[in-house]
């Protein structure tokens, strides 16, 4: 999609507090603005907003909201060994949560043709009634719930290293949202295995791509090109909504994939091709914990859908795990063969 | 007939230490298998700092303690308690609190001063 417009949406002032020495800080929003500016994209014209609790509700519980609305309300704290929360995570989590939202109409109006929300914290490993994984509010889940209640089908593609155990749990059994993830395995959360397909509405509907250690960009370059491609053709999704974690990148600290800045923009480009139209196209940051490898790959990611040629490092490969790609390919045509 | 089976949760905590000892205690007197889990968290990387024969799963330890709560067929799920005590506005943090939830067999929280079984 050469010389496309593309916008950012931010949560607003960034409150979301998670203390000393966590990976998940507010320095990788500079660093993600840093790799904006590198792109050679300039401020963002989406307006702030909150997601309201009806949007919400579409995707966690009543009563899990209201807990963590008062858990941060109290003070905040650990919710679980990885989560934490402070007074402003509620207000940021929700402005997070709104950006997709914004995005989506600013799409709408035709004034871009792909959006990237800018905002903390992230939100794929939440799920329906749990904050988990530095996750409180399921961002990229808010905003497909909200084009499916307006009769979209949406497709999302999850590149974070690690499986979006949340989104997946969320759609397991809704035929109007997909789910595609590549990440590694094992590693945390400890899901997205080859045999979690989805419920019995969704047979299919979800396909997860579960990398050894040491992959390179060429296994997650298949992955889209033989299993998301496929899958995008015969869902036919009207929006692809996209989980950018730029947490397997090579100098990660949490994870071991090895792909490189250049591999994002290989990726940008192959899951832009993968919506029906321009407009209908938007990513949301997740992980990425490595300020410069974040920085870099923000900038790839970004410049390549606009058209541009910002690649810090070239795309990386040799590594294992296209065999993976192989075996999903196998164990879906199974699935589609025993399909009604 | 096949063995009981508990599974008890350790998070590195005094609190997981007291809930292996009541578990292990305990197991004596039922001739139980005890199965001590770790849930190897997002941050935690390379080798761990483990006693030899924990079994170790990536999540949180909600999640695991269910995952393998439901592979093991367990009969028991024991797990320490860190003191957030009955604070309502704190339960969304308390382990212990969401496995009385989900649980799919009985579930034994050890408080912080709990006495270990056969020890009194």
């Amino acid at each position: 999609m050469g010389h496309a417009r593309v916008m950012v949406a931010s949560a607003g002032e960034d409150r979301h507090d998670t203390g000393p020495h966590h990976p998940e800080r507010p320095e990788r929003l500079t660093a993600v603005a840093d790799g904006i500016r590198d792109a050679g994209l300039g401020d963002s014209p989406v307006p702030v907003r909150q997601a309201t609790r009806a949007e919400l509700e579409r995707v966690h519980s009543g009563a899990y909201l209201d807990a963590l609305e008062r858990f941060c309300a109290a003070g905040g704290g650990a919710l679980d060994p990885d989560t934490v929360v402070g007074p402003g995570s509620w207000d940021t989590a929700l402005a997070a949560a709104g950006a997709g939202l914004a995005a989506v109409d600013v799409l709408r109006s035709g004034a871009a043709d792909a959006a990237f929300v800018a905002a903390r914290p992230p939100g794929h490993h939440a799920v329906r009634t749990r904050a988990m994984g530095f996750c409180l509010i399921n961002n990229v889940a808010v905003t497909a719930a909200a084009l499916a209640a307006g009769g979209e089908r949406v497709l999302i593609v999850d590149w974070d290293v690690h499986h979006g155990n949340g989104t997946q749990e969320i759609f397991w059994d809704d035929p109007a949202v997909a789910y595609f993830s590549t990440h590694q395995s094992p590693l945390y959360p400890g899901t997205g295995h080859i045999g979690e397909a989805g419920g019995a509405n969704a047979r299919g509907g979800t396909v997860n791509v579960p990398l050894p250690a040491g992959a390179t960009g060429d296994a997650v370059r298949r992955a889209v090109e033989e299993l998301a491609q496929p899958l995008a053709a015969s869902f036919r999704p009207g929006w692809v909504l996209v989980s950018a974690g730029f947490d397997a990148h090579r100098d990660d600290p949490l994870a071991d994939l090895q792909l490189t800045s250049g591999d994002y923009a290989d990726l940008a480009v192959l899951v832009a091709g993968l919506a029906p139209s321009p407009g209908r196209l938007v990513l949301f940051l997740e992980g990425g914990y490595d300020l410069a490898a974040l920085r870099h790959s923000v900038a790839a990611t970004l410049s390549a859908l606009a058209g541009g040629d910002v690649r810090p490092e070239p795309r990386s490969s040799g590594g294992p795990g296209t065999g993976v790609v192989d075996a999903v390919r196998s164990a879906r045509d199974r699935l589609l063969k025993e399909a009604p | 007939m096949k063995k009981l089976c508990f599974v008890v949760g350790l998070d590195g905590s005094s609190h997981g230490e007291q809930a292996a000892a009541w578990a292990r205690a305990a197991a004596a007197r039922f001739d139980a298998e005890v199965v001590s889990v770790h849930a190897r968290g997002l941050r935690e990387r390379g080798a761990l700092d483990l006693d030899r024969g924990v079994l170790v799963e990536d999540g949180d330890p909600v999640s695991v303690l269910l995952r393998v709560a439901a592979a093991r067929s367990a009969d028991l799920i024991v797990v320490g308690r860190r003191g957030a005590g009955g604070d309502p506005d704190l339960l969304l943090g308390s382990t212990s609190h969401q496995l009385a939830e989900r649980a799919p067999c009985p579930l034994v929280i050890i408080p912080p001063e709990a006495v270990t079984p056969g020890s009194a």
